[in-house]
């Protein structure tokens, strides 16, 4: 049940991603709401559900986008591994939104540098890619990074709640059982 | 226990192999039919989605423009009559060039031949600037191809696989096409504009053009046919001391909203 729920959920960011985001013509405000749901379940999840959407959320978004495959799927695979690891080391879910708006903010960062890297390395190994330069990388790191922090919120509370449901329905059907 | 020995160590370097292989899959085009199923799989979904959300947005862009719909209105009547005058003195040049054609036996060129497609997906950031079209080799599609929305060049194909190729818009920052002026054949290059769109550079300054001025491809390219058109000229962007003149170029389509393209091929 779980994994159709996710599986459904990256298609609907898919859908949103080609949809309402391409019809607004919005350029750089755009918000990475996969990297914002891959957060939020590093944070609130404890186990390796984030997996799933790193690597099926991120290949295809990498094949609609028209990047090379990891481009998104291993950055945010090492951004959601760099999480986890500060969260089990300095117990971070445990001191508030704050920090998870940090993640967000230093994600961002990360994340944005990781792919102009990788799409470079790519086109040298043939990968037929038009790379920007790092100045139009810079030029979008700001709008986005705003946007991030608008949905931030609303993605945690999301996730929060469909987190919370399902304890609840597995409770629910450990008891009937 | 050190982290090299962890579980979540040995799925970091599992996913990461995988992900190496499918990229080395990827550059060599045999992905195509995962990436054509990954593609295609959100479209009934996306045309649903497209289909309530456009009018939306088409409404409310025009709520907000209403004031300036009167002055445009004015200024397309205006431009429709100088158009009128303009057709009818195309149509007696055209019957003229017939006459002298067939006079000293010139074989007419044949018409470009163009390919339908679906677009399937657009990079919405607008870093990649990608159009992922539904045809590729199969329908003769090629790398370097120009692709046409409503009769403007948007586009040119960068990979081909059998069934899907990718596009990149003419506005993105490493694209340029040879092109001209059509009124008097001055001839430039359309480069792409980080965030402002198109832009007709390395003009020589004594160069004759106008504001309005139609911009059509040159046809220095071999596989991008001549004469296709691009837009119309904008505002100048240097002055009187620079060694070429730099002009914007307005073109009416938006490639983002863009649903059906077609491929020139030459």
């Amino acid at each position: 049940m779980k994994w159709i729920l996710y599986s459904i959920i990256i298609l609907g960011l898919v859908v949103f991603n080609q949809t309402i985001l391409t019809v607004s013509n919005s350029g750089a405000w755009v918000p990475n709401i996969l990297m914002l749901l891959t957060l939020a379940l590093v944070v609130l999840v404890e186990d390796l559900d984030f997996l799933f959407f790193a690597v099926l959320g991120g290949v295809w978004l990498d094949i609609t986008t028209g990047l090379p495959i990891g481009g998104t799927t291993l950055g945010l695979l090492s951004l959601a591994m760099l999480a986890m690891w500060l969260t089990n080391k300095w117990l971070l879910a445990q001191k508030g939104p704050r920090y998870f708006l940090g993640a967000i903010l230093l994600g961002t960062i990360f994340l944005k540098t990781w792919i102009w890297l990788y799409a470079a390395l790519a086109q040298l190994v043939g990968f037929p890619i038009e790379v920007w330069s790092f100045v139009d990388n810079l030029k979008t790191l700001l709008p986005q990074l705003l946007m991030n922090l608008l949905f931030a919120y609303p993605i945690f509370a999301l996730v929060d709640y469909l987190v919370g449901r399902m304890l609840k329905n597995n409770r629910h059907q450990k008891f009937i059982l | 226990m050190k982290f090299i020995y962890s579980k979540i160590f040995f799925i970091f370097a599992g996913v990461l192999l995988v992900v190496v292989i499918a990229l080395t899959l990827q550059v060599k085009g045999w992905l195509q039919p995962i990436e054509y199923v990954l593609l295609q799989a959100p479209q009934p979904v996306i045309k649903v989605v497209n289909w309530v959300v456009r009018p939306i947005v088409t409404t409310t862009k025009t709520l907000t423009s209403l004031k300036n719909l009167a002055i445009e209105n004015n200024n397309l009547r205006q431009e429709v009559d100088e158009l009128r005058q303009g057709q009818v003195e195309l149509d007696q040049l055209k019957a003229q060039n017939e006459i002298l054609k067939d006079e000293l036996g010139f074989v007419s060129r044949t018409p470009n031949s163009l390919v339908p497609c679906t677009v399937l997906s657009v990079d919405a950031q607008g870093l990649t600037d990608v159009l992922n079209l539904s045809c590729g080799s199969e329908s003769g599609i090629e790398a370097g191809q120009a692709v046409v929305a409503q009769g403007y060049v948007i586009a040119k194909i960068v990979h081909v696989g059998n069934l899907t190729s990718s596009a990149v818009l003419l506005t993105n920052a490493q694209q340029s096409i040879d092109a001209k002026v059509s009124r008097n054949n001055t001839e430039g290059v359309v480069k792409g504009s980080f965030g402002s769109g198109l832009i007709f550079d390395l003009v020589t300054q004594s160069a004759d053009v106008q504001t309005g001025d139609l911009i059509i491809t040159a046809g220095i390219d071999p596989k991008i046919p001549r004469d296709l058109l691009i837009g119309e000229l904008g505002q100048q962007l240097t002055g009187q001391n620079d060694l070429f003149k730099r002009l914007t170029v307005v073109s009416p389509i938006k490639p983002y909203t863009v649903d059906h393209v077609f491929v020139v091929k030459p």
